[in-house]
């Protein structure tokens, strides 16, 4: 498998939310490594996949360019979802936005992850319900 | 939803800013959401003379800076190191289930913090 088919198919699994699954793709050491303390690593991210698919139980992802160079692959699409309030999915909780991933693939699992997204129209929401 | 103590830190942060060198600056991304966290400390020997924080983050990331930062000023580094999740989501005031992730980034930063400093 070529780098951004690795990088396809972490992002299908994160659509399938299915941390445990989206694990089996990531290196040992996965995380993201000029940003991420040490605590990052496959055991870590797993986790913190799960707490967003609470967070966040439709997020989904879609992609229209990719681009790959070696083992670095950027992809450029939009993600979205509904924010769970009190375990409910409500229409006004939704959001989409633009957003962008940077991938180091090694060996056919993703080393590193990272996303770009200007978050504000989540930050909105959950800021809505704090007022 | 959210604690009293919760929503005081989200919508009055405290130690909001960036320290100018020598005082020591870390940022620190959470990988899955994007949100990004700056946090600078001075130290005084090995206490913590001044802190500061910014966050581009939900509101738990907010309170969560500004609740670890409060706590941080004149601790040791030993006690600085000490500090984990659990403590930091009590200092804010509580975290629900799905923004426990922001205690996480905090806690990072902490760890990555006392690296370089």
């Amino acid at each position: 498998m070529i780098p951004s088919e690795t990088v396809l198919l972490f992002l299908e699994r994160i659509n399938q939310r299915d941390p445990a699954k989206l694990a089996e793709l990531m290196t040992e050491d996965h995380g993201s490594s000029t940003r991420c303390a040490s605590a990052c690593n496959r055991e870590s991210m797993r986790q913190a996949w799960q707490a967003y698919f609470a967070f966040c139980p439709d997020y989904w992802t879609s992609h229209q360019e990719i681009l790959a160079e070696g083992n670095l692959v950027a992809v450029f699409g939009a993600a979205g979802g509904t924010i769970s309030v009190d375990g409910k999915l409500s229409p006004e909780n939704r959001w989409e936005i633009p957003a962008a991933w940077r991938a180091v693939v090694q060996n056919g699992l993703v080393k590193e992850w990272q996303v770009y997204a200007d978050n504000k129209p989540v930050y909105d929401i959950l800021a809505k319900h704090a007022n | 939803m959210y604690s009293e103590t919760f929503l005081d830190h989200f919508k009055n942060p405290r130690n909001v800013g960036e320290l100018a060198p020598p005082a020591v600056t870390v940022q620190i991304e959470n990988p899955v959401c994007g949100d990004i966290l700056r946090l600078s400390a001075r130290f005084d020997g090995d206490r913590v003379a001044e802190v500061r924080y910014k966050v581009r983050g939900c509101t738990a990331s907010i309170a969560s800076g500004s609740a670890l930062t409060e706590w941080m000023k004149s601790k040791t580094r030993a006690e600085l190191a000490a500090l984990k999740p659990g403590m930091l989501e009590a200092l804010a005031g509580g975290l629900i289930p799905e923004s426990k992730h922001a205690a996480v980034l905090c806690i990072d930063g902490l760890k990555k913090l006392l690296a370089a400093a």
